[in-house]
């Protein structure tokens, strides 16, 4: 009896985790699959449609315009984030003083609630608000005259907009996590730097790049994950998707396909093709980036 | 020398990092000052193009127990009482002017006259007496000594521009008064435009104004435009069943990963790792549909039920409780503890800091949500905090002032969270790799 009930004791302990995950988490995955084959607009009986879902996304421009964006938005906050992330932290931790008060500075973004400073956000990104005040006065100092910026309601400035705020938000998580990695970066290797006469540049080129490619590449990948399930500076910023649908994200493409058009099945077969892309990006990135990260220390 | 060298080329490199580490860390913290700034301002100070971190003085009066912000005003001379319309041209003076000839000159001296004794008194009106003395002053002075004139000539377009214009100049105290003709006569009026939102008239006596810099009636007007009070006790609600229910979850599951011997140990494992793969987005539609063919949408359920359990936790404690030395459990076992007990007893109190770790990230993530709830909630009552927030945020369009009050308590209690576990935050984001 007891060894029985010892025998499928490690089973209950899963058990409870095991059962919501099994339900909310990988049957919804199949489930998904299955529905992306239907039309349902969940009031009206289901209509078996086979591969058509996937084949009317083919020739959806707005889906592909979706993805463009996306894929705009994702290569701006990866290259502007990680840069400048990369460049504060490298300066963080040349063992200044104040450290603390600099990283609470640069991290406080991060620890507040997206939706909250996005609204805060798009107060400074109206066309009079702060973000152009302070570029007319910059500008102004130059005898330059900066015409209005209508930041949110022209495409292109709509989608610099999204990318100014997502790398401001972002920026504390990713200076945090170099910095960690570049304050354990054993010091004798720039001792030895030293004695062979190595400039800061060299140092940083040979030293601190090829140790901190690990890190880097981790936060590629989680960025862009990141940044391909981007919905809520969108849906703050640019309730309606921007003007010309040039912020509409693919999540926010799929959030207005199934909840304001009712097409669940359609916004399924949307859902999966986001899933193989952000699986196959971060093959991709573990496999060509996986490579130059064989450093260990 | 070498080392005077060396110190030399150290020093300046050193100002430049200090300089842009605080331009920098400007930037990231100057939005949360403009947001308080922003809470505390009028609706008319919100407007103007001026980058101004404390609010200016102003004047207000009660307008249906509402503060209104009267930017621009003038004492009607009788009356001794305040018009207020906004947009709307208030007459205040009425005068008949004087023929054509030296009138254009006569008029401007009266005006610069007129502005001379405004803006020494203007700013400092406290009471109806100075005002009203004011006033009086500038009748005697000025137009009350023109005569009563009657002509059929109108004001040329570009005259009354450049009233407006030498009046403009007056800045915060005056800005609006400009000259209009009607009734097809020479007549000077002296009109006011004042700060009444809604553009209704209103008319009180001069004693009635308010001065105040900052309003913090903003905050309470936020907090009353929309539910608010449901929407933190939703949140908090939330967030605190689904943290207990993902750290008892996790730690079980963990507890049985990193202890036990049982079949299928590691593929069950690896089925958990899969999981973390999946992007929350491809399964929000078919948790959607068993949600609601659970009956569950727009309840707690929906928005607790699912979380109670998640692969980061049971990772993040497996983790820890793997290195945990094995005499602990010996030891345990030899004084005849279950593994029941052992977990609540002695892992578990050992384990604090892991789980708090769990625990806080669980609650953020919760708390932060937007996505889920924004779909799976049709009724203000069941709104968690974001969901409300967005909500009033396409709602109120452009009550900037309101919004970033909103916005400013909407932040806080997960600041005040991060100011006081601070270590507890950096030490788990950089040990685990979460990205809101």
């Amino acid at each position: 009896m007891k060894k029985s009930i010892s025998r499928i004791e490690p089973y209950l302990y899963i058990l409870p985790a095991f059962a919501i995950i099994f339900v909310f988490l990988l049957l919804p995955m199949f489930y998904a699959l299955l529905l992306s084959l239907f039309r349902w607009d969940m009031i009206s009986p289901r209509q078996f449609v086979g591969l058509r879902n996937y084949w009317i996304i083919c020739q959806d421009t707005d889906f592909w315009l979706s993805l463009f964006n996306t894929v705009i938005f994702s290569l701006g906050s990866i290259i502007f984030g990680l840069g400048l992330s990369l460049i504060v932290a490298v300066l963080l931790s040349k063992k200044i003083r104040g450290l603390g008060l600099y990283r609470t500075a640069f991290f406080i973004p991060y620890v507040a609630s997206m939706t909250a400073i996005a609204i805060v956000w798009r107060w400074i990104l109206q066309p009079r608000g702060l973000l152009n005040i302070i570029l007319k006065s910059l500008f102004s100092l130059f005898h330059l005259n900066l015409p209005e910026i209508r930041w949110l309601q022209e495409p292109g400035w709509a989608r610099v907009a999204i990318i100014i705020f997502v790398v401001w938000k972002t920026m504390g998580f990713n200076i945090l996590i170099f910095l960690t990695r570049l304050l354990d970066i054993n010091p004798s290797y720039y001792e030895a730097a030293d004695i062979d006469g190595a400039n800061a540049f060299a140092k940083f080129r040979y030293i601190t790049w090829p140790l901190l490619m690990p890190t880097t590449l981790f936060l590629l990948t989680i960025s862009t994950i990141f940044s391909f399930q981007m919905f809520i500076p969108v849906f703050i910023l640019t309730p309606d998707g921007g003007p010309l649908k040039s912020t509409t994200t693919s999540v926010f493409y799929l959030y207005q396909t199934a909840f304001s058009n009712n097409l669940f099945g359609y916004a399924c077969a949307i859902a999966y093709i986001l899933f193989f892309i952000i699986l196959a990006l971060t093959l991709l990135q573990k496999k060509v980036l996986g490579k130059k990260a064989a450093y260990e220390e | 020398m070498i080392v005077k060298n060396d110190h030399k080329k150290i020093i300046s490199p050193r100002i430049l990092i200090y300089l842009m580490l605080t331009i920098g860390g400007i930037t990231m913290v100057f939005p949360f000052i403009w947001m308080l700034s922003t809470s505390f301002k009028s609706s008319l100070e919100v407007l103007s193009a001026q980058i101004s971190l404390i609010p200016e003085r102003k004047k207000y009066i009660q307008v249906d127990g509402e503060l209104e912000q009267v930017e621009f005003s003038v004492a009607r001379e009788l009356q001794k009482t305040l018009s207020i319309k906004e947009g709307k041209i208030i007459e205040t003076f009425s005068r008949a002017l004087p023929a054509q000839s030296r009138f254009k000159s006569d008029i401007s001296n009266k005006f610069s006259l007129f502005r001379v004794r405004l803006e020494k008194y203007f700013h400092r009106f406290q009471s109806r007496a100075e005002i009203s003395a004011a006033l009086h002053k500038f009748g005697e002075d000025t137009v009350g000594k023109l005569p009563s004139l009657p002509s059929v000539r109108e004001l040329p377009v570009n005259f009354r521009r450049q009233l407006r214009f030498e009046l403009g100049d007056l800045g915060k105290q005056l800005e609006a008064v400009v000259t209009e003709t009607t009734d097809s006569k020479d007549r000077l009026r002296v009109v006011i435009l004042a700060g009444d939102k809604r553009g209704e008239g209103a008319t009180v006596p001069l004693d009635e104004i308010i001065f105040k810099r900052f309003l913090w009636n903003n905050f309470k007007k936020a907090w009353q435009a929309a539910p608010f009070a449901r929407y933190f006790i939703n949140s908090i609600f939330i967030s605190i069943l689904v943290t207990i229910g993902q750290v008892v979850t996790s730690a079980l599951a963990a507890y049985a990963f990193a202890r036990m011997r049982f079949r299928f140990k590691e593929f069950l494992f690896l089925v958990l790792l899969a999981t973390m793969m999946i992007p929350k987005q491809v399964i929000l539609i078919p948790d959607y549909a068993i949600i609601s063919w659970l009956g569950w949408v727009n309840t707690y359920y929906a928005l607790i039920v699912p979380f109670i359990a998640a692969v980061f936790g049971i990772y993040f404690m497996r983790q820890h409780f793997e290195t945990l030395p094995q005499d602990l459990f010996d030891a345990a076992s030899i004084d005849g503890c279950g593994s029941f007990r052992t977990l609540f007893l002695i892992v578990l109190p050992i384990s604090k800091s892991v789980i708090l770790t769990v625990a806080l990230f669980t609650f953020i993530m919760t708390w932060n949500s937007l996505l889920w709830p924004l779909v799976m909630t049709n009724t203000p009552e069941m709104r968690p905090l974001q969901v409300g927030l967005a909500v009033f945020n396409q709602e109120s369009g452009t009550d900037w002032e309101l919004l970033m009050a909103a916005s400013t308590f909407s932040i806080m209690p997960l600041m005040i969270i991060f100011f006081i576990a601070q270590k507890q935050f950096i030490e788990g984001i950089t040990r685990s790799g979460m990205k809101g």
